[in-house]
């Protein structure tokens, strides 16, 4: 568990440390959404929940968000994966994508409660999402990897 | 219905969303609302306690070998970058200063501009989420950063401080459709409201200035400055410059007018807060 949180302040410290993609309507990376779709789909759901609430807390931290919001959207998240992890079958790529994504989605649609939308807002929306499905089916596989070649739980 | 205590059976597919998930979703929503949602000690104490653990981490990001050498280079050249940047910057207040002396036949102020008292702080990381626009600065209640004060570098306005801890503080960017700043037409002398705009299509970042007089002659490259109303932002910092104008599309009682930030936000670096 200290391991996960070590890391998730390592991904969110990336993540805002990292640049924009100037070249895909400035957009920025985002990690935490990959942890938390790993840590909902392989652990209890307790630990999960735990996870989802330290990620979105570290990300509104070091954003300007209303604290918190990050957190309520990974949360939900975190709870609705671990309730279908018997419907989803974690081994399938499209499937890892689409829980990224998703999850990426939630943060975005809360946001909207704050900020307005535009069309930009939901083009951007799109590419966020997209790319975290893409950054959590690559996490599915170094985190199996990991835990394959270490035997950590 | 499921009697108390047994677990409602999965279907098919194994879906199993019960009511304790729902009372642990609304419990979240609900905590959220009391104790987060809104600006309160507990709030900000828990949000200082993330980020105290999480800046060593973002810090960490200077000693990988991609950035060393950038990192070097800066640390060379910061002294005369910061005297550079404060120069500048009072070559632009004077200037200004120089447009309301003609104007009004009056002695100069100067006072006003060359009273400012600076600090210069380094960039130390960016916004985590792609809906907001901050940046981390590496100064803090100990520099004598507090909440609202502007943030600026040589080329203008940036934006002002959020949220201060100890050893760094938060900068909400001018491109953000939350950080509002009196402006005025450097020109026309048209006084308005600029601000961030929403994502847009476009790639780069775009503000707009709204509230100015329907019928003042707007002119595409004219300079946006700051007015010094609302107590945040001192009079004559470059805003940017006016790319289009058009009338209010809802309203038709006003114009707004598109600006481009004089400032590449991409390319921050290190930046001056004004203390005083």
């Amino acid at each position: 568990m200290l391991i996960a949180i070590v890391g998730i302040f390592a991904a969110g410290a990336l993540q805002s440390r990292l640049p924009t993609l100037r070249w895909l309507g400035d957009v920025r990376l985002e990690f935490l959404p990959a942890v938390v779709v790993y840590a909902a789909l392989t652990m209890q759901r307790r630990g999960a929940l735990a996870l989802a609430l330290v990620a979105g807390l570290m990300q509104d931290a070091f954003s300007a968000a209303p604290f918190g919001i990050t957190a309520l959207a990974y949360g939900i998240c975190a709870i609705l994966m671990t309730a279908l992890r018997e419907a989803l079958d974690r081994d399938l790529p499209w499937m890892q994508f689409s829980a990224g994504a998703l999850t990426s989605l939630a943060v975005a649609i809360l946001a909207c409660f704050v900020i307005s939308i535009s069309v930009g807002t939901l083009f951007k929306m799109i590419v966020v999402a997209s790319l975290s499905g893409g950054i959590t089916v690559m996490s599915f596989f170094v985190f199996d990897y990991a835990r394959m070649t270490w035997g950590y739980e | 219905m499921t009697p108390r205590g047994v677990t409602r059976p999965t279907t098919e597919n194994g879906f199993c969303l019960n009511r304790r998930n729902w009372v642990i979703i609304g419990l979240l929503v609900v905590g959220w609302i009391i104790f987060l949602g809104q600006p309160t000690r507990f709030s900000g104490k828990l949000r200082m306690v993330f980020v105290q653990l999480g800046t060593p981490f973002v810090k960490l990001g200077d000693y990988f070998p991609f950035v060393q050498s950038r990192r070097l280079l800066a640390r060379e050249n910061e002294e005369l970058r910061r005297d550079n940047d404060v120069l500048r910057q009072q070559v632009r207040a004077l200037d200004e200063t120089g447009r309301e002396n003609l104007r009004l036949h009056q002695l100069l102020d100067l006072k006003e501009h060359a009273a400012f008292h600076t600090v210069a702080a380094r960039v130390i990381g960016r916004d985590a989420s792609n809906w907001w626009k901050s940046i981390q600065i590496d100064r803090g209640s100990n520099d004598g950063l507090r909440e609202n004060l502007a943030i600026l570098n040589a080329d203008g306005l940036i934006g002002k401080t959020i949220s201060v801890t100890k050893g760094e503080a938060r900068v909400l960017l001018f491109t953000d459709p939350n950080c509002k700043v009196s402006a005025f037409l450097q020109d026309t002398r048209e006084p308005g409201v600029a601000s961030g705009m929403e994502p847009t299509l476009g790639f780069s970042p775009r503000c707009v200035m709204t509230y100015v007089n329907r019928d003042a002659a707007v002119k595409p490259g004219e300079g946006v400055m700051s007015s010094g109303l609302g107590g945040v932002f001192p009079k004559g910092i470059r805003i940017g410059t006016v790319v289009r104008s058009q009338l209010n599309k809802q309203t038709g009682m006003y114009q707004d007018v598109e600006i481009k930030p004089s400032v590449d936000f991409h390319r921050l670096e290190e930046v001056i807060v004004i203390l005083e």
